[in-house]
């Protein structure tokens, strides 16, 4: 089913480090996967563990100090056609291009050419929506700006044009915000506000940068409604990047799990949640305090120890050191990606024939078991 | 329950912030008559949306704003209080006394009815006149519209220039009109007062001549007087008196400060509380040096003791904060309450800027400390999942108001306040197929309840401690709901 869709964006051993003082350090280590029109994939991880720097590349707002050493991230969109470097390369090769399915690597073009795709065919909302407003401009100069800044539209219908966006993102009496500052709105209305100038220029991949992490729950989860309307309307491809799996179940079609820089397991929603296969999948599952459970007095679990210095990665699979069912060699190798289903894949030597078998922890089966059963009292319930 | 020894009680804590003077004047009600009790060895949960006013409760407590009104008592001594209510109260008190003294004196009675009176006569005599005035305004001016509108249309037409000359005059005209009888009614106002004036004057003669003529009839009760005054200014000295309490109470200051230093804070941000320049030894010590410990020796001594019970090693201690990790910069918060040797921790959001695994690390310390040392925790946080597992008892805040209180499974089993709710079902749980068929409740106050000012909320207990803010007739439903 995957293959058919239309893909828009496909990454491909995306390697990125950055210069410190310390050496490089290793940011994002050979990351692979896909990305459809209309889908949702969420990268889930910890800080640190490269999912923010991967998004920066796909926009291009990599910090100065970083590396580019190896692989390319492909866009495919009819928007290419206009860049210089598309057409330079059609010019040289001739007929190679493909003009029905015109791609580029964005790793690969000029600065110039980027200023035509960012915002504009992509566009990224960030964490803190107080820190990504300018607090000294009028919101709705900040929204109207990015139409006639980026698409030459006169500033009359810029103006109407923003309204229509404020009223689309849920903002009331978009009149009378047009002309306030960002302090005067409260940190949902600030997220939807940066929601509106991403969407201004009709984007086609947004990338949403933990946009809930500051907000509290009932705000949360009226913004991830928001983007979930807003994405089936305009059949947007959205990477949400966040730590916390419960907003993942809620949004995604499919999930990307990172470890310091690589992809650990990458599948469709329901195949991480209920059947995940890497150890690390297992740990961040089971961190998640289960809300269904009876309070008891036992621990929560912890995943021992930190994530490794990523200035010195380690050889073989990087979540070893902190990992129970370690084998030995994932010290010495790192694993490939497996493939589970058509659609799963997970870097776990645990998967290899060789491998003993082991089961995920017994809490965890107790849990995907219980919310199964859950979800059929619910869906009983509501059918009758 | 009630045999438990309470820690900390919480009685009709009130914090008002005001700002701006005249019309611009406002008052935020930020926590608004919240009461509640923690246990000794439990921890108390309390939740609510951003600006609920949550952590304003927490720094109430401890004293880093000084509350409008309510008390706080900590292991039954009490640690701080505002003084609104007592003021209040004097000031209610005195113009009770002061009625009540004037009914037992006829003749000021008297003359205090004639100038009621009188200030009434011209208070409506005022509003007819304005009322008035309005309306020969109105009318003049439909009037000149009209006109108004006809030279426009006359001209127009292209007609005659004497009918519009006719019109512009009578507009002059009408505009004089309009000047003379306002004038009258202005003259026939000033009559009126003077009137009244001279009825007065002539009312209070008569009554001051019927005094000295009969002095029995009107003779002072000077018995009963003198009672109200007594009981008035017994009862005004006994809440000057709660009043000097609370603030002597108030101060940092012997008994008070002792007490104060058995209560400390975790913050929410590790990075910005703490202070970058100085080493974690300076940090943690600060508490200590403040206390009056000067023994290089026993700050050592009891700084590297409180890195070891969070997990940290006196090694540490020459560092700064900046070379640590989230996680580790949160347990030197944590060591930096401890090494006072508190024995209730207000915990401020503490792990909301974490990541889930590190979440985790610092929820089981701090649950392992409070069983070591017998902590007394207030937990403040937004994350259910997280309060659910980590609280005996949660409270739940609705814009400065408390509205529901009780055991934890209790509350997450029977959510009582529509609320409470409302914030369980915008829990995002990592479950899929749930995520696809939950329903989320929207709260809203004007909605979701009737009151009327006959039917106000009360607290009330719904079932064994736990508490709900509700009207009579939401219990009855609530009832109805949970006998299934």
């Amino acid at each position: 089913m995957a293959q058919q869709r239309d893909k828009i964006l496909e990454v491909r051993n995306l390697t990125i480090a950055f210069r410190t003082q310390q050496g490089l350090l290793k940011a994002v280590r050979d990351v692979s996967f896909d990305l459809y029109r209309g889908e949702t994939l969420a990268i889930v991880g910890e800080s640190g563990s490269g999912k923010s720097v991967t998004s920066r590349a796909i926009i291009g707002i990599l910090a100065g100090n970083s590396v580019h050493e190896d692989g390319s991230i492909y866009y495919y969109s009819p928007a290419v056609k206009q860049l210089k470097k598309f057409q330079e390369m059609k010019e040289q090769e001739g007929s190679s291009i493909d003009d029905k399915q015109p791609a580029i690597d964005l790793m690969s073009i000029p600065e110039e050419d980027f200023h035509q795709l960012r915002g504009s065919r992509i566009s990224m909302i960030f964490q803190d929506p107080m820190s990504s407003l300018n607090p000294i401009m009028r919101v709705g100069k900040q929204i109207s700006e990015a139409l006639y800044l980026k698409m030459g539209v006169p500033k009359d219908e810029a103006y109407a044009r923003s309204l229509e966006l404020m009223r689309e993102v849920g903002i009331p009496e978009p009149e009378k915000r047009f002309t306030q500052y960002p302090f005067q709105f409260s940190g949902g209305m600030r997220q939807r506000i940066v929601i509106a100038i991403a969407l201004a220029n009709n984007a086609e991949i947004l990338i949403c940068d933990e946009p809930t992490t500051a907000l509290d729950v009932t705000t949360q989860a009226q913004i991830l409604e928001l983007i979930n309307r807003i994405k089936e309307e305009r059949n947007l491809s959205v990477i949400f990047i966040t730590h916390d799996l419960g907003v993942v179940a809620n949004m995604a079609d499919r999930v990307a799990v990172m470890y310091a820089g690589k992809i650990v397991e990458l599948g469709e929603s329901r195949e991480v949640f209920y059947n995940p296969q890497h150890p690390y999948t297992w740990a961040l599952l089971s961190a998640m305090p289960d809300l269904e459970a009876e309070r008891s007095q036992q621990k929560m679990f912890v995943i021992p120890g930190t994530p490794p210095d990523m200035h010195f990665p380690p050889v073989g699979d990087a979540f070893a050191a902190r990992n129970v069912y370690a084998l030995e060699i994932d010290f010495e190798q790192r694993p490939p990606m497996f493939k589970v289903s058509d659609t799963h894949y997970a870097a776990t030597w645990l998967l290899h024939p060789d491998a003993p078998k082991v089961e995920m922890p017994e809490a965890l089966i107790e849990r995907i078991e219980r919310s199964k059963e859950r979800v059929k009292a619910k869906e009983a319930a509501n059918n009758e | 329950m009630s045999e438990r020894a309470k820690a900390l009680e919480v009685k009709h804590l009130k914090q008002y912030f005001k700002s701006g003077f005249g019309k611009t004047k406002l008052i935020v009600r930020a926590v608004d008559d919240v009461s509640f009790d923690i246990y000794e060895g439990e921890v108390f949960g309390l939740v609510g949306e951003s600006g609920c006013g949550k952590t304003t409760t927490g720094r109430s407590i401890i004293k880093l704003y000084e509350a409008t009104d309510g008390e706080v008592f900590f292991k039954g001594k009490r640690i701080g209080g505002g003084v609104k209510r007592q003021k209040e109260d004097i000031r209610s008190v005195k113009l009770q006394a002061a009625s009540e003294i004037l009914a037992c004196k006829p003749d000021q009675l008297k003359e205090h009815q004639i100038i009621e009176s009188f200030k009434t006569e011209i208070a409506e005599a005022k509003r007819s006149n304005a009322l008035q005035k309005a309306k020969i305004k109105a009318d003049t001016q439909d009037q000149i519209e009209a006109l108004k509108a006809k030279i426009k249309d006359i001209k127009e037409s292209g007609g005659s220039t004497t009918t519009i000359t006719e019109a512009t005059e009578k507009i002059t005209l009408l505009k004089q009109e309009e000047k003379g009888r306002i004038l009258t009614i202005s003259n026939e106002l000033k009559e009126i007062v003077a009137n009244a004036n001279d009825k007065r004057i002539k009312q209070i003669d008569a009554l001051k001549q019927e005094v000295a003529e009969n002095p029995q009839k009107y003779a002072h009760d000077v018995v009963k007087i003198k009672k109200i005054e007594d009981t008035r200014d017994a009862h005004i000295a006994e809440q000057r008196a709660h009043m000097r309490d609370i603030i002597k109470d108030n101060k940092f200051k012997g008994e008070t400060y002792e007490t104060m230093k058995k209560i400390q804070m975790i913050f929410q941000d590790p990075i910005s509380s703490l202070n970058p320049r100085m080493t974690v030894r300076e940090i943690i010590a600060e508490g200590l040096r403040i206390s009056g410990v000067r023994n290089n020796k026993e700050i050592d001594e009891r700084v590297f003791n409180a890195l070891n019970i969070v997990g940290l090693v006196p090694e540490h201690s020459f560092r700064y904060p900046h070379e640590f990790s989230g996680g580790q910069r949160q347990r030197i918060g944590i060591a930096r309450a401890l090494v006072i040797n508190p024995e209730l921790l207000i915990a401020d959001e503490p792990i909301s800027a974490l990541d889930v695994s590190i979440q985790a690390q610092v929820i089981n310390l701090l649950k392992q400390l409070r069983e070591k040392l017998n902590l007394t925790i207030l937990f403040i946080a937004h994350d259910l999942s997280v309060v659910k597992f980590f609280s005996d008892r949660i409270g739940v805040m609705y814009y400065g108001k408390l509205v529901e209180v009780g055991p934890s499974d209790m509350v997450f089993k029977h959510p009582l306040h529509p609320y409470t709710r409302s914030l369980l079902s915008a829990i995002p749980q990592p479950d899929p197929d749930f995520e696809k068929i939950r329903k989320r409740f929207t709260y809203n106050p004007m909605r979701d309840h009737t009151y009327t000012l006959e039917n106000q909320p009360s607290f009330v207990e719904f079932e064994t401690d736990h508490y709900v803010l509700a009207s009579e007739e939401e219990i009855i439903e609530l009832k109805k709901l949970y006998q299934k």
